[in-house]
């Protein structure tokens, strides 16, 4: 997969394998159910302030809007004649939250953070064949968040 | 029992009680980017870069930093909004 900037400031993913689309699709699985998120965020907030009524259900339209537009910029395409996801400036910001969204699915799945200190290849090859797709997902997810913060959202 | 307590003073107390400011603040969570907090807090409170990046670095190493104080109201908006981005936020009175 090759990930290039674009001339009117995006990001273009070249995926070259049907490995490189799963891992795209993957994103959109990974996040497990999108209201999830904004319910545990809910229970940040003390229970008398009806957050949950009134702040909640839009969290999970949102969340649930990145999602789907991912999904269908992905979905699409996959079936064009000239295989390219494009992410232009106006939705890196929806790009970037559903990224998100599958992160924080992995890391409270997985406890990924206690990961973090393992560089050595072979400790990875240790690991448990989920945790360790888990491992590496969560590292491409990393990278293509880093290219939309740095050529795109902070530019 | 007759109500002793003066008037003004709780007139003064019920005051203090509307007008005790809120802070919103964020915590430090292991999916979040340092990169991204600091262009939320940037965006979402208009503080400059320097100020946000204090700001990012407090919720990274203490695991929790006071964004901003004030009314109930607006600091209610803040939290919606810093939820929204997916920073793991809440607010409490001070004290």
């Amino acid at each position: 997969m090759r990930i290039l900037p674009t001339l009117e400031g995006g990001l273009c993913i070249l995926p070259e394998s049907e490995t490189d689309w799963q891992e795209l699709q993957l994103i959109c699985s990974d996040e497990e159910r999108p209201g999830l998120i904004a319910e545990s965020l809910a229970d940040l907030m003390d229970e008398e302030c009806e957050w949950c009524d009134y702040v909640t259900p839009d969290l999970q339209r949102g969340f649930q809007e990145q999602t789907q537009m991912v999904a269908e910029r992905i979905q699409k395409a996959r079936s064009s004649e000239q295989p390219a996801v494009f992410i232009t400036p106006k939705e890196a910001e929806k790009w970037y939250g559903a990224i998100n969204q599958a992160r924080l699915s992995l890391q409270a799945g997985y406890q990924l953070d206690e990961l973090d200190e393992l560089n050595d290849p072979d400790e990875l090859e240790d690991l448990e064949p989920d945790l360790k797709s888990a491992f590496y997902r969560n590292r491409f997810y990393l990278l293509l968040q880093s290219m939309l913060l740095e050529y795109i959202m902070e530019a | 029992m007759l109500n002793t307590t003066p008037a003004t003073d709780k007139k003064q107390r019920s005051k203090q009680q509307v007008e005790a400011p809120w802070n919103v603040i964020v915590l430090n969570d292991p999916v979040n980017l340092q990169g991204y907090v600091t262009m939320v807090f940037k965006r979402v409170f208009g503080y400059d870069q320097a100020q946000a990046e204090t700001l990012m670095m407090e919720v990274h190493t203490r695991g929790r930093s006071v964004v901003w104080s004030g009314a109930r109201e607006k600091a209610e908006l803040y939290v919606a909004q810093l939820h929204g981005w997916q920073l793991q936020t809440t607010m409490e009175k001070t004290a």
